[in-house]
């Protein structure tokens, strides 16, 4: 993703949470540096990506990679974000992905 | 006629004498005897008339026949005295060897010999008496080799000793005695094991009163004032106190003395009933020093207070305005005052400056209720309802209901600004001014939120009339104790400087989020909500 698109994911995902009042304990900086590593993950796995979605399988991909999905967030972002956090940050930036695929 | 008679008269065994007459009518005239002696004879002639002229070397006249009577020969030059009545003369000196005196002379006087001859004496005034004293009528000196060693009398009863270069007088003992001999007054005894022994009594003791001794083989010699038995050393008739040494007159050391009452021609130190006081010319020159109670100082100012301007150095302020307050002057400086206050008012502090009096205390009050002004702007912070957290706030087991409260969230990402607006309080006097508040961040429980405040001043007609354009900032840390966000967190700002803003003046608080950490660091992630803002007094 360009830059523009990784700040804005940090930015909307920062205001979701604070609209749950969802605790979080990783600073701007490390929670943006999450996100670049997961960006990056995805851009790298990009093929498996794509089949997996066409074949209507990405679920199972990020099931069965979720060992390196998680590998890939830089610490201490990885040890102090939950697990649904992490899972929530990947989602987001596949989805944003699949979202800015056609453009 | 002549009559001529020739014979020899030399009796045996003694004298000789015959009687010789003659004749009536030459009873006038002249009768010649030749009269041939032996050797050391005499002639003893009676009954004569008239007088016998003896030829030289022939005969020795006898003038009178009475033991102790002297005839002087006149032809011989010689003086005789009868030594036995009758014929015994004897000579007793010749001419030559005669001494002259005076025609009369003082009664025991001892005769002087007068010029050098050796044979005229005459009167002095030292008599001899027949007890043997010698005696100087007036006062005439007896020298002791010259002028300057001359003992003599200048009245009855007084005896003077000159002695211009030493007197010594070598004697084991030396003994001063009243008239009677009764009592010794001044002695220096020889005593056994005593280098010296000086006694000084009075008139009527006879044991030494005084005693003053020199005692012990040391070479130095100590004076002891030993009294005698239970007595006690006196001076003047007074008693000593205390113990030790004798105090002398420079230098004198005395170790915790109880001084009384003293009393000199220029001060007095009385006892505490009485009062001291301490004359000026007790004090040579200067002044007292600081130390030792001293001021250091020769008058100080009407109305004024002493300040220390230095470690050892005492001041007197100007005086001090009636009914004002003291206030510090540092160091180096006395104090001063402020002005008197008027009714009603209360002394408020001034940064960098002596407190003023104002109309109330407004130091740390409110003095300005904002509210919100929502600014047409895409980075205007975002109006939000909230409600408190119910029954776990601090993480307690509280039952507090929700309240909702209007926040403003300041967004992580990208800076927002809010306005606030409010007027100030008719009490604030100037002076700085504290921004304070609470905020909660929605979900970060690390890091912090950069805050910026600007406050503007209106005046009348909405004119700018004082303004703090300058951002001042404030670190909000998120609450790291608590693992849920949202924990109230609160923050104070000081802005000192106000711009001249007065009581009464509406004024603007601009408040922002600086989130892209342009001025400092702002890595809370997610919102941060200002909850109040309010202004006080610093």
């Amino acid at each position: 993703m360009p830059e523009t698109e990784r700040f804005g994911l940090w930015a909307r995902y920062m205001r979701h949470i604070s609209r749950l009042r969802e605790s979080i304990a990783v600073t701007k900086p490390q929670l943006r540096a999450a996100f670049n590593a997961l960006d990056d993950y995805m851009e790298a796995n990009q093929s498996a990506i794509d089949a997996a979605i066409a074949a209507g399988t990405l679920e199972t991909l990020l099931t069965n990679n979720a060992a390196a999905i998680n590998a890939a967030i830089p610490q201490p972002a990885r040890g102090l974000l939950g697990a649904a956090q992490k899972r929530f940050l990947a989602r987001a930036v596949i989805r944003r992905y699949i979202e800015t695929e056609g453009d | 006629m002549p009559i001529s008679i020739t014979g020899l008269f030399a009796p045996s065994g003694g004298a000789g004498a015959f009687d010789l007459y003659a004749p009536e009518d030459i009873q006038a005239g002249n009768v010649n005897v030749a009269l041939t002696l032996i050797a050391g004879g005499k002639v003893q002639v009676s009954g004569i008339l008239g007088e016998i002229v003896p030829q030289t070397g022939a005969i020795t006249p006898v003038h009178s026949a009475t033991e102790g009577t002297f005839y002087w020969d006149t032809a011989a030059n010689k003086l005789y005295v009868n030594n036995n009545g009758t014929t015994g003369w004897t000579e007793v000196m010749a001419a030559a060897s005669a001494v002259v005196g005076p025609a009369s002379a003082t009664d025991t006087a001892i005769c002087l010999f007068d010029f050098t001859t050796g044979k005229l004496i005459k009167n002095s005034l030292v008599t001899i008496d027949v007890s043997g004293h010698v005696l100087l009528s007036g006062a005439q000196e007896l020298r002791l080799r010259d002028a300057n060693s001359a003992i003599w009398s200048a009245s009855t009863g007084s005896v003077r000793f000159k002695a211009t270069t030493l007197i010594r007088l070598m004697s084991p003992a030396i003994q001063f005695w009243n008239a009677g001999l009764t009592n010794q007054i001044f002695a220096v005894n020889d005593v056994a094991s005593a280098v010296n022994y000086i006694e000084i009594a009075n008139a009527t003791a006879a044991a030494p009163v005084v005693p003053v001794t020199a005692v012990g083989t040391s070479v130095d010699i100590g004076i002891n004032l030993v009294p005698k038995g239970a007595g006690d050393l006196q001076l003047g008739g007074s008693a000593s106190t205390g113990t030790g040494g004798i105090v002398r007159a420079a230098s004198p050391t005395l170790t915790t003395p109880v001084i009384g009452d003293f009393t000199s021609a220029t001060h007095s130190h009385q006892s505490v009933a009485g009062g001291g006081t301490l004359d000026a010319a007790a004090i040579a020159a200067g002044t007292l020093a600081v130390a030792r109670g001293g001021t250091n100082l020769g008058s100080g100012t009407s109305g004024g207070v002493l300040g220390f301007t230095a470690a050892g150095t005492l001041a007197s302020s100007a005086a001090l305005t009636a009914n004002g307050v003291v206030v510090g002057g540092g160091a180096g400086a006395t104090p001063t005052s402020t002005a008197a206050g008027t009714t009603g008012q209360v002394l408020r502090g001034v940064t960098s400056s002596a407190p003023a009096w104002g109309a109330v205390p407004t130091s740390g009050s409110i003095i300005a209720h904002l509210e919100a002004i929502n600014t047409p702007s895409t980075d205007y912070m975002q109006q939000d309802v909230r409600l408190t957290v119910a029954g776990t706030v601090d993480g307690g087991a509280q039952a507090v209901p929700p309240i909702p409260i209007d926040v403003f969230d300041a967004d992580a990402s990208t800076d927002e600004f809010m306005m606030f607006r409010g007027k100030l309080a008719p009490t604030y006097a100037g002076g700085g001014i504290t921004v304070r508040g609470v905020v909660r961040f929605s979900s970060a429980i690390t890091g912090q939120a950069y805050l910026g405040f600007a406050l503007y001043g209106l005046r009348a007609a909405s004119i700018i009339a004082a303004k703090n354009h300058t951002f001042s900032y404030v670190p909000v840390t998120a609450d790291t104790t608590n693992p849920n966000a949202g924990k109230p967190t609160l923050f104070t700002l000081s802005i000192a400087t106000t711009d001249g803003l007065q009581g009464g003046d509406p004024v603007i608080l601009l408040v922002y989020r600086d989130a892209n950490g342009t001025n400092g660091t702002d890595d809370a992630a997610g919102d941060c909500e200002i909850e109040s803002v309010e202004l006080a007094e610093s």
